[in-house]
């Protein structure tokens, strides 16, 4: 077990490298630089700027350099925004968004599976229809759909905020269109893993015990129909701090996702390696602790690794 | 009254499909007296396994039973609603079912679903409990004796304590009482989890499995395929049911591995003196395990009888049917199989008369209008051809008889 | 009871009820279980549908989704009509465009406005229409004070028309937009052919990406697959590094990247046209062979150990028949179902890339630039957002029940009576 975790590990570092020095040199292939602008700079200025910044250097020695830095915890400063390091903008940006992706999940998680179990409970009877339509138009409606019509909503509205996160009421906006796909999915998904698990033998086996119906669902059938959706959450989660570049584009919130459609724009190397870092960590981490999770609630899983 | 354990009386089964009804059982009777073994043998799709579940109430949706009655041990089971039949099942009546490897919830260790069925259902002895009152007793005493000493004692120091012990002996004495008056009505507390889990590692070595003060905190995977065959007979028997059925619980496993489970079935019965009905398409497990035998085919009961009855003069077509089918003597002289022809009838739409008939070659008009009765061929052997009436031309080796048994 | 009934059938007497249902094709039964599942024959029925809507549709219209009608800007579908005179209906745009229109809905002609018939102090407009020989033939003065002065805002419109000398107030009528019917877009380019053209954009997306996609999956996956050992562990590493990067944002640097790029330039452009087209789905295909290339290693690797495939083998079928009978009902299923599904999740992609502004670039047009569009004035003119949201909702409900029943279909386990 602890083997396998260091296992897992060593590999997502690996891997973690490897997404580095990749973006850092596909950012390279890109045209134009951070300082080449619409109003160009003067010719002297611009190299001023390059050589403070070391960008006058053979790639390979940024490079060098720059996984230096990286390794003592220092992203570096903005190209863009000077006055900030990266490491601040970070700072500044990541509790925004993890508090709308936050209460997302949370939202996901306790409202979608009790969805799920209480329509496969409830299969082919009026509440299994509506869950299921409500889900499926929860998948077939795009986020920044779902983003723009709450802010069409909130114009015409006085109490609702029509960006930022000043007052609660200004969460439901981002947290439903960013969590309405996902929620969607993950009521689908336990949906059809309880269905699948409630045909299953030892099902029977419980019933004929003499257990509880409710002890035979939420034992017995629970656990195993949460197996597929465990799998499902951890991308998923990544899938919803991904997603936040348009739920924080459609309502001015100061995240990472805006920081990074922003700073690709610009250029600003240094920046969107930031941002990418930490995405890949943050997906990670999350495929990692799905591994354990995995793990723990199947025994199967446990002993074969 | 009767010494029956199980009246199975009328009994239909169907399921609800959107093709329409299935009738899985169609209007089987039979009776089984207490520690006996009844075997019901039938091809797939004969309506045993389904007779069976519906004995437990377990047929899953879309099927419901439609009619008849299933007395056991004096209650009808049908008329039980859904929470009364659940203090049955585990406790008075218990399954084993088909596929081990797969009756058993991956997720959970074996100690676990053994202890469920234990915790569930289980309740101490009468005995047990009284010993228990007892040591309260002892325990009451104990305390009223220091409470007298520190009375006699003047300090003063000590009052505060007494308050409290005093309060405890009151809780103690509530308790005893509630515990003596439980057991004069015939209730007594539940297993704790340490005597359930005794129990269950008892019937685990009942069952032979090896070591299973160990084995038991393991998973379902880690167990072969015998042993959690094993595992789900040491469950069903936890409880000690008076009632276990068998549904085809070797049919899943190695020839080696069923003599096996077959040994420990009858060691079981033997020692627990419990009553079985084993559900099986295979003869040679009837003859070996049985006493009593009802041959199913579509839905219907078409012999009964005991195992010799069976075995040595079966006196419906189908049942001749199944014994040439079936290769008996291996060392003897060769002797060619003979199949039944054809495949079972459909459930969905069944025969007017005896659903054999578009399959059997005595096949008479009478027997595609109308479905045979049960003839009485003896004392413990019916039958249900039409060619035991009176009527019907005279065919070797089936008897004729006037009677009808309606039972 | 009657003794005649007492007699031995023939063998053809008797009611022999066996079944003997026909035995069908893989493909035959495939077909028959899709059949019988309502949702996904509706969803198949929505996706003919919207592929001819992005085929021959524009055929039927008689706009080109690039023309600008600059006289006709932002045009909604349903017009706010005013009846001048006799004769003369009117409908004055968000813009300010007055706009001679017939009474049921026809745009005839745009009045002009001069700089100098604009009377800011009084919040008058006046509109002159001209005739072909530049002659003018009529007048209207629009009025816009009643939201700006305290004496008329009791009123509560917004504005009046005054033609000859008569002042209007009230609408005639709402009528329907019978030359642009879903509306025109800030440019003045007709909606329903955008529509049209950008559904076709996303389309094509979609199913080229899908279509390359298998086959990059299916090469990489069966190499891997069937020569295992070392091949298969470097192979498979390089698939999980992939995918332990969030597919999102490897699609958004990389279209960054390629983003006139030389590639591009030289390559895409030439192959898909301007715009950024070929981009997008090289873009998509860089990111989803991953799961397709898993999928076909797990298949294959199954159906190398498949009991089947062996006893096929004993018992002398020719290799041509095993793949026929065996290899291919088993694993073209799952692989089916995936591609059916990558569909509307490349249209979803698309959909996004496009709307945070790194899809397909004017004039051209997808679902997802057309909601980007529409998004920035969704006040205004919430139908600009409504129409493509409406139709990529529209067809991600008609791909997902087609995807479903297709799963359902074509694995035989799944099978529901």
């Amino acid at each position: 077990m602890n083997r396998y975790i260091i296992k897992k590990t060593l590999f997502s570092i690996l891997t973690l490298f490897i997404v580095v020095t990749l973006v850092f040199f596909m950012l390279r292939a890109i045209p134009g630089g951070p300082f080449t602008r619409e109003k160009p700079l003067p010719e002297s200025t611009r190299e001023r700027l390059e050589e403070a910044y070391g960008l006058n250097e053979p790639l390979i020695n940024q490079y060098f350099t720059y996984m230096g830095n990286l390794l003592t915890g220092d992203l570096g400063p903005s190209f863009r925004k000077p006055a900030y390091s990266v490491n601040e903008l970070l700072a500044t940006g990541i509790p925004n968004t993890a508090k709308i992706g936050f209460i997302a999940v949370i939202f996901i998680i306790f409202l979608g599976i009790p969805l799920g179990v209480v329509s496969a409970l409830k299969s082919n009877t009026a509440v299994d229809y509506g869950v299921m339509i409500i889900a499926t138009i929860g998948i077939t409606v795009p986020s920044f759909v779902i983003g723009s019509l709450f802010i069409l909503l909130a114009q015409n509205v006085k109490w609702i905020p029509v960006g930022g996160l000043s007052t609660p009421i200004s969460y439901v906006g981002p947290v439903v269109a960013l969590a309405g796909y996902s929620l969607a999915f993950v009521a689908r998904l336990t949906r059809s893993s309880m269905l699948e698990v409630l045909r299953q033998d030892y099902i029977r086996t419980a019933r004929a015990k003499g257990l509880s119906e409710s002890k035979v669902i939420f034992k017995h059938a629970l656990k195993n129909s949460l197996i597929p959706v465990i799998t499902y959450i951890g991308p998923m989660i990544a899938a919803i701090m991904t997603g936040s570049f348009v739920v924080e584009k459609i309502f001015y919130i100061n995240g990472i996702g805006e920081y990074f459609t922003e700073s690709i724009g610009n250029r600003d190397y240094t920046l969107v390696i930031g941002v990418t870092l930490f995405y890949a960590v943050f997906y990670i981490i999350m495929v990692l602790l799905v591994d354990i999770a995995y793990s723990v609630i199947d025994p199967r899983i446990r002993l074969s690794k | 009254m009767s010494n029956n354990i199980l009246e199975v009386k009328n009994l239909k089964t169907s399921f609800f499909t959107h093709l329409g009804e299935v009738q899985a059982v169609r209007g089987i009777s039979y009776e089984l007296k207490k520690g006996g073994i009844l075997g019901i043998v039938g091809e797939s799709g004969s309506g045993k396994s389904v007779s069976s579940l519906s004995i437990m109430r377990l047929v899953d949706d879309p099927g419901r039973i439609v009619e008849g009655e299933i007395i056991f041990d004096g209650v009808d089971l049908v008329k039980l609603s859904e929470k009364e039949i659940q203090d049955y099942r585990g406790k008075e009546l218990a399954m084993i079912f088909q596929d081990p490897m797969t009756s058993l919830n991956p997720v959970f260790t074996i100690k676990n679903q053994m202890m469920e069925v234990i915790l569930r259902h289980m309740h101490i002895t009468k005995e047990k409990a009284l010993e228990e009152v007892n040591s309260l007793d002892e325990t009451i005493k104990e305390y009223e004796k220091t409470l007298k000493d520190k009375e006699k004692s003047i300090d003063k120091k000590n009052n505060k304590g007494k308050a409290s012990l005093e309060a405890k002996l009151t809780k103690i004495i509530k308790k005893r009482d509630k515990v003596l008056k439980d057991i004069e009505n015939g209730i007594t507390r539940k297993y704790n989890k340490a005597e359930a889990l005794e129990r269950a590692i008892h019937y685990l070595k009942i069952v032979g499995i090896p070591e299973p003060e160990t084995r038991i905190n393991e998973y379902p995977h880690q167990f072969s395929g015998g042993m959690r065959q094993r595992a789900l007979v040491a469950m069903a028997l936890a409880c000690e049911p008076k009632l276990i059925i068998a549904d085809e619980p070797t049919t899943a496993l190695d020839v080696t591995i069923q003599a096996q489970i077959l040994d420990l079935l009858k060691k079981v019965k033997k020692e627990l003196d419990t009553t079985i009905i084993f559900i099986t398409h295979d003869l040679g497990v009837i003859a070996e395990l049985c006493q009593e035998v009802i041959v199913m085919y579509g839905g219907m009961i078409m012999e009964k009888g005991t195992v010799d009855d069976i075995f040595y003069s079966p006196q419906h077509p189908y049942t001749k049917g199944l014994h040439q089918s079936v290769p008996k003597d291996v060392v003897g002289q060769k002797k060619r199989l003979v199949p039944i022809t054809g495949s079972p009838p459909d459930l969905l739409n069944p025969p007017k008369g005896c659903p054999f008939s578009p399959r059997c070659k005595y096949a008479m008009q009478i027997c595609i209008e109308e479905p045979a009765p049960l003839f009485k061929i003896s004392d413990t052997q019916v039958s249900s051809c039409w060619l035991q009436h009176e009527y019907s031309p005279d065919v070797e080796g089936f008897k004729k008889t006037g009677g009808v048994n309606n039972g | 009871m009657d003794k005649n009934k007492f007699v031995f059938l023939e063998s053809d007497q008797k009611l022999d009820k066996e079944q003997t249902r026909k035995s069908l094709t893989y493909w035959h039964d495939v077909w028959r279980r899709l059949k019988k599942n309502h949702l996904a024959i509706v969803g198949l029925v929505c996706v003919i549908i919207v592929i001819l809507f992005a085929t021959i549709g524009p055929m039927f219209n008689p706009h080109k989704y690039n023309r600008q009608f600059l006289d006709y800007k932002n045009i909604p579908p349903q017009l706010t009509v005013y009846k001048l005179g006799d004769d003369m209906h009117v409908y004055l745009s968000e813009m300010n465009q007055l706009i001679l229109v017939s009474e049921d809905g026809k745009l005839l002609d745009g009045f002009s406005l001069a700089e100098a018939d604009k009377d800011l102090t009084a919040k008058t407009y006046t509109y002159r229409l001209f005739n072909d020989e530049n002659v003018e033939i009529a007048v209207v003065i629009v009025d816009f004070s009643y939201t700006t002065d305290p004496l008329k805002r009791a009123e509560g419109i917004r504005y009046s028309f005054t033609y000859e000398d008569v002042e209007y107030k009230t609408p005639m009528d709402k009528v329907w937009n019978k030359t642009f019917i879903l509306g025109t877009d800030k440019n003045g380019r007709d909606m329903l052919a955008r529509l049209m053209y950008g559904t076709g954009i996303s389309l094509v997306i979609a199913f080229v990406a899908a279509v390359i996609n298998f086959f990059i999956g299916v090469i990489y996956g069966s190499i891997s697959g069937f020569f295992g050992k070392n091949t298969d562990i470097i192979m498979m590493r390089i698939v999980d590094i992939i995918n332990s990067i969030p597919l999102l944002l490897y699609v958004i640097l990389l279209m960054v990247v390629l983003k006139d790029s030389w590639f591009e330039i030289n390559v895409l452009n030439k192959l898909f046209g301007a715009g950024g087209l070929g981009t997008i789905i090289v873009t998509l295909i860089s990111v989803y062979w991953v799961g397709m290339a898993r999928l076909v290693r797990a298949q294959v690797l199954s159906l190398k150990e498949q009991e089947y495939v062996l006893a096929a083998k004993t018992m002398g079928v020719r290799n041509f028949k095993i793949i026929d009978k065996h290899l291919i009902p088993n694993a073209l299923g799952p692989i089916i179902v995936t591609m059916a599904m990558m569909i509307p999740t490349a249209v979803f992609t698309e959909a996004f890339l496009s709307f945070i502004g790194l899809g397909i670039s004017a004039p051209r047009a997808s679902l997802g630039s057309l909601a980007n569009d529409g998004a920035s004035f969704m006040q205004t003119y919430p139908y600009q957002l409504v129409i493509p949201a409406v139709t990529i909702a529209f067809m991600m409900l008609a791909f997902n029940f087609l995807g479903d029943g297709l799963r359902d279909a074509l694995d035989p386990r799944l099978r529901k009576g």
